[in-house]
């Protein structure tokens, strides 16, 4: 079956979402639209999918949760990376890269090695 | 999972509502600035609020997934489906009743069947560190193994060996014990003879006093006895002042110096009431012989291994130790003579070897039959149910329930069957066998000792029970339940299954169920009846004797191969009183009682010794064949004269003179009976020939009958050698005569009388419980098929009333409306039945090869069967299958 054009590569989600927040707190709406944004729209994920991602990282204690008004006044749940959070998204960024790097390798090949 | 991770989830388990809540807020939060956002683009607020939710994807089943880690789900779903598959029982309590009592009854069966194979074969022995306990096995010059030893055999180990330690000898005594030496009074009790080390070696403990030591065990030291706490409790009143006491053990005395614990059994599971050291009982002479010579073998002994030795390095060691010197080839000697000793691991009763699992083959192999039936039973039941529920199921997987999570719930429900049917099965089983047991183990006489064999379920029993339960699950519950998860669901929600009779496609499956049923079926009677009728055959071989009014009675308790002055007169003054009484008709004694296959003797037919045949000898007095009811078919029975000149004349029986002469009449044959030892070969003359009878161990495949001899004074005076008495009248009135008699001769020797039918039965009842219990298997088996497939059809009926009704409709008559309905089934049972035939068959053959002494079934009795199952599998279709006959077309065919 084809992949559709757009769907998240399994497992990246968590990253994304521990990237967004490294820059500072941010409510579930927020953080999709920031990786829609910065990925051009490219990236789209069901955003409701977003929501049990983020309960399994505060249970994992890689975040922790508060509920704040939003600059228009509405209350929203804040999402905050921890320490622990950061030194995961720091683990999952160089294991993406490695896969990266390996995958490129492996497209990049011109001919098979004996 | 980690130590937070664990922490959070148990947090959130308990405010599991309140995080539903924010979690909802929250989504609506986003949902709303999303609709913010299309309208914004321009869409109208309806439009916006569509987009908003199709771009937020599916909000119930993101909350479902959010709250998989408040809490433990898996954990939480498994008590659901519990409490689901528990409701769901509850609803229909009649098909949950018929399900648990079916597989419990099935289960229970088969965890009968291993309690006892466990407590025999599995079960380490009751005493301690039983891992290394061995078994020496003497064997002969022809390669035959015994398990007879001497003392200087056991002296010789435990002075010498260095593979084995814990050398032990045990011998059990029926003697006349006096508890107070000061009044008369003696009763019949069993002491066993144990050597000094058997206590301490075995773990054994005192509750009073102390037990026997190897330094109560030799030569010359004072007679000490320990009793056991049953004797203490019975004899003493449990008094503290028994040490030091005496007791009056065929009249001489010996020292009580400890009361045994009465958890303490030891390597015989039959526990006497006294036990003595050795040397002590020689001195007595409750042993035979003088201890100390080296040809005199009466000992069954035991050892443990030395950490790192394996059985055949003992074996090794113990045949250069123990082997005797060659003998001169031919003689007899050469053939008795120890060669080897052979170890056997003994840590249970009966060592697991491969012919003691042939044995218990056919009993697994019927009761395992009893479980295929039972869990096809069910299958069926549950398959039914599933089709039943199917709409329910085809509603459930269309709203997203997903295929494994419903597998999994219709799998808890079986499992829930399986585990309370388990649970009526063991305490079936339990309480069954406990029963059946304590009604054989009475059979045992008091003068043995008390049958200590412990029959509870141990963890072995519950592993095979959860194998069991696993099992059957596989067996009854997935099928179904794949079958269920599986509907066509569109064609399900429309109602098409109900419409004809061609939608209604018979599963393979179930007709497969219902043959498979049929035919296990059969192969379970055909077992059960090959094992009823052996059984039974054996159990009323019967004596071939005129034997009911005849009586054995036993005065006094002697030592074997002793037997004091004192007492031999009372005997014999014993014997001529009764033979006076009115209430006797006659009297003898023998060497052996009836259908006792002891001593077995080599005797030849002429001078060479490799022609001859082992067979029971005994020696008799005139007028035995009167008394015992044998008849001498030709020749003459024995005289008066014979047994007064040690006449050498022989009357054998007629198994005896075809085995001895076939072809020819023994009458007037010489007879060799071999020497034990390197003598000469004693001749007789053969005078009668007697009809057969049966002896009691009927399994042994080597009976070569019986040789009777003329009885000298002297093959009578020793041992517990009975009297024989033919009633004249009514036999409990010559009971009460011999009992009388006794009174009056000396109140202080025991008398006892048994019925010779008596005693022989008790020989058989092990084969009586057999058939009985192959019997009930059976019934239960043919049971179980009969609700099967009465459930099946009346299913069947139930689900083909719309088709039915409209062929009623168009004219068909009942008959045609039961054709309909029972061709099918009957066709299916018709095929089982075969397939059953061709099962039972090879069973049969399986059976008799691997079992002695079996009857195959005749030919007739078997067809006899298969007609019968035919027919009882024909009424349990027809009479549900009445129900269609009941069907009111119009009334049916209006409901929709």
């Amino acid at each position: 079956m084809p992949r559709e054009k757009g769907d998240l590569v399994p497992g990246t989600l968590e990253m994304l979402t521990l990237k967004t927040l490294s820059f500072g707190p941010l409510h579930g709406y927020g953080i999709a639209q920031h990786i829609q944004r910065m990925s051009s729209e490219a990236l789209r994920v069901e955003e409701g999918s977003l929501y049990p991602a983020l309960q399994r990282m505060l249970a994992k204690g890689w975040v922790t949760a508060e509920w704040r008004a939003t600059p228009t006044k509405r209350r929203a749940r804040y999402y905050r990376l921890t320490a622990a959070g950061r030194k995961q998204l720091g683990i999952e960024q160089a294991q993406f890269a490695d896969a990266v790097r390996a995958i490129t390798r492996v497209m990049d090949a011109t001919e098979v090695e004996s | 999972m980690t130590l937070n991770e664990l922490w959070f989830r148990m947090r959130s388990r308990l405010r599991k509502d309140a995080l539903d809540r924010e979690l909802r807020e929250e989504t609506q939060f986003h949902e709303e600035m999303l609709t913010r956002d299309f309208e914004q683009h321009g869409l109208s607020p309806d439009a916006a609020a569509r987009a908003a939710r199709r771009k937020f994807g599916n909000s119930t089943a993101v909350r479902e997934q959010s709250a998989d880690v408040w809490g433990f789900p898996g954990v939480e779903r498994i008590a659901q489906d519990l409490r689901f598959g528990a409701r769901m029982l509850a609803r229909s309590p009649v098909f949950a009743a018929v399900a648990i009592v079916a597989i419990g009854l099935a289960i229970g069966v088969n965890a009968g069947f291993f309690t006892l194979i466990d407590s025999f074969v599995f079960r380490p022995m009751p005493v301690a560190n039983p891992e290394r306990l061995v078994r020496l096995l003497a064997v002969d010059g022809r390669g035959q193994t015994d398990s007879r030893f001497s003392y200087t055999d056991l002296q010789t180990i435990a002075r010498h060996a260095h593979t084995v330690q814990d050398i032990m000898a045990y011998d059990s005594r029926s003697v006349a014990l006096r508890v107070n030496p000061s009044t008369p009074g003696a009763v019949a009790a069993a002491v066993g003879c144990v050597s000094g080390n058997y206590f301490p070696a075995l773990g054994g403990t005192a509750v009073l006093g102390r037990t026997l030591s190897p330094n109560d065990d030799v030569t010359g030291s004072a007679p000490v006895v320990v009793i056991s706490e049953g004797l203490w409790e019975r004899a003493f009143s449990r008094s503290r002042d028994v040490i030091g006491r005496d007791v009056v053990i065929n009249g001489a005395r010996a020292t009580i110096v400890g009361v045994i614990s009465a958890k303490f059994i030891g390597l015989v599971p039959v526990v006497p009431h006294l036990w003595m050291p050795l040397t002590a009982a020689a001195s007595m002479s409750l042993t035979p012989g003088r201890l100390l010579d080296p040809a005199n073998r009466f000992f069954d002994l035991r050892a443990r291994l030395r950490p790192g030795i394996s059985t055949p390095q003992a074996a090794a060691e113990l045949s250069g130790l123990l082997a005797e010197p060659a003998a001169p080839a031919g003689s007899q000697a050469a053939l008795t003579r120890v060669a080897a000793v052979t170890v056997l691991g003994n840590s249970s009763l009966i060592p697991p070897t491969l012919q003691v699992i042939l044995i218990a083959a056919p009993g697994l192999f019927l009761v395992a039959l009893v479980l295929v039936i039972a869990c096809a039973n069910l299958a069926n039941l549950l398959l039914s149910r599933a089709l039943a529920r199917q709409r329910e199921i085809a509603v459930r997987l269309s709203l997203g329930a997903s295929r494994r999570r419903l597998l999994q719930q219709l799998l808890t429900e079986s499992t829930l069957i399986a585990v309370l049917g388990a649970a009526l099965g063991l305490a079936l089983a339990d309480t069954t066998v406990r029963l059946v047991a304590r009604a054989f183990f009475t059979a045992v006489p008091e003068t043995l000792g008390v049958v200590a064999l412990s029959l509870h379920p141990s963890w072995r029993v519950v592993a095979y029970t959860v194998a069991l339960v696993t099992l059957s699950v596989v067996l009854f519950g997935l099928a179904p339940a794949l079958l269920a998860v599986s509907p066509n669901v569109t064609s399900t929600l429309k109602g098409e299954d109900a419409a004809f009779g061609t939608k209604i496609r018979r599963s393979r499956f179930r007709d497969t169920l219902v043959a498979v049923q049929v035919g296990a079926c059969l192969v379970l009677l055909a077992a059960a009846g090959t094992l009823v009728t052996s059984l039974h055959r054996l159990a009323s071989s019967a004596t071939r004797l005129d034997s009911r009014p005849v009586l054995l009675a036993v005065l006094g308790v002697a030592p074997r191969e002793h037997v004091s002055p004192a007492l031999a007169s009372a005997r014999a003054t014993f014997a001529e009183r009764v033979a006076a009484s009115r209430d006797v008709a006659a009297t003898a004694r023998a060497s052996s009682p009836p259908f006792n296959r002891w001593p077995l003797r080599r005797v030849a037919p002429g001078a060479d010794p490799r022609s001859s045949r082992s067979v029971a000898l005994n020696a008799v007095t005139p007028r035995y064949f009167d008394v015992v009811g044998q008849q001498i078919i030709s020749g003459r029975a024995f005289s008066v004269a014979d047994s007064a000149t040690e006449a050498r004349v022989a009357i054998v029986t007629r198994a005896a003179a075809r085995a001895l002469w076939p072809r020819q009449s023994a009458l007037g044959q010489t007879l060799h009976v071999l020497s034990l030892k390197d003598g000469p070969d004693t001749t007789y003359l053969v005078v009668g020939v007697a009809a057969d009878a049966h002896s009691a161990m009927i399994l042994d495949a080597d009976d070569n009958g019986y040789v009777f001899l003329p009885a000298t004074h002297g093959a009578l005076a020793g041992e517990e050698i009975p009297l024989l008495v033919r009633a004249n009248g009514g036999v409990p009135q010559t009971q009460r005569t011999l009992g009388d008699v006794a009174q009056q001769l000396d109140p202080n020797l025991p008398l006892r009388v048994t019925p010779l039918d008596e005693s022989f039965r008790d020989e058989l009842l092990p084969f009586e419980y057999g058939a009985g219990v192959a019997a009930s298997i059976g019934v239960l088996g043919l049971g179980l098929a009969v609700i099967g497939l009465y459930g099946i059809v009346s299913f069947a009926v139930r689900q083909r009333r719309r088709e039915l009704a409209v062929h009623v409709a168009m004219g068909a008559t009942p008959r045609d409306v039961m054709t309909l309905v029972l061709r099918h089934e009957l066709r299916l049972v018709v095929i089982g039945i075969a397939g059953g035939l061709v099962g039972a068959a090879v069973i049969a053959k399986v059976i008799a090869t691997v079992v002695l002494a079996v009857t195959p079934m005749s030919i007739t009795s078997f067809a006899l069967l298969a007609l019968a199952l035919l027919v009882v599998s024909s009424i349990a279709t027809a009479i549900p299958a009445t129900a269609a006959l009941r069907i009111a077309p119009m009334q049916v065919l209006r409901q929709e």
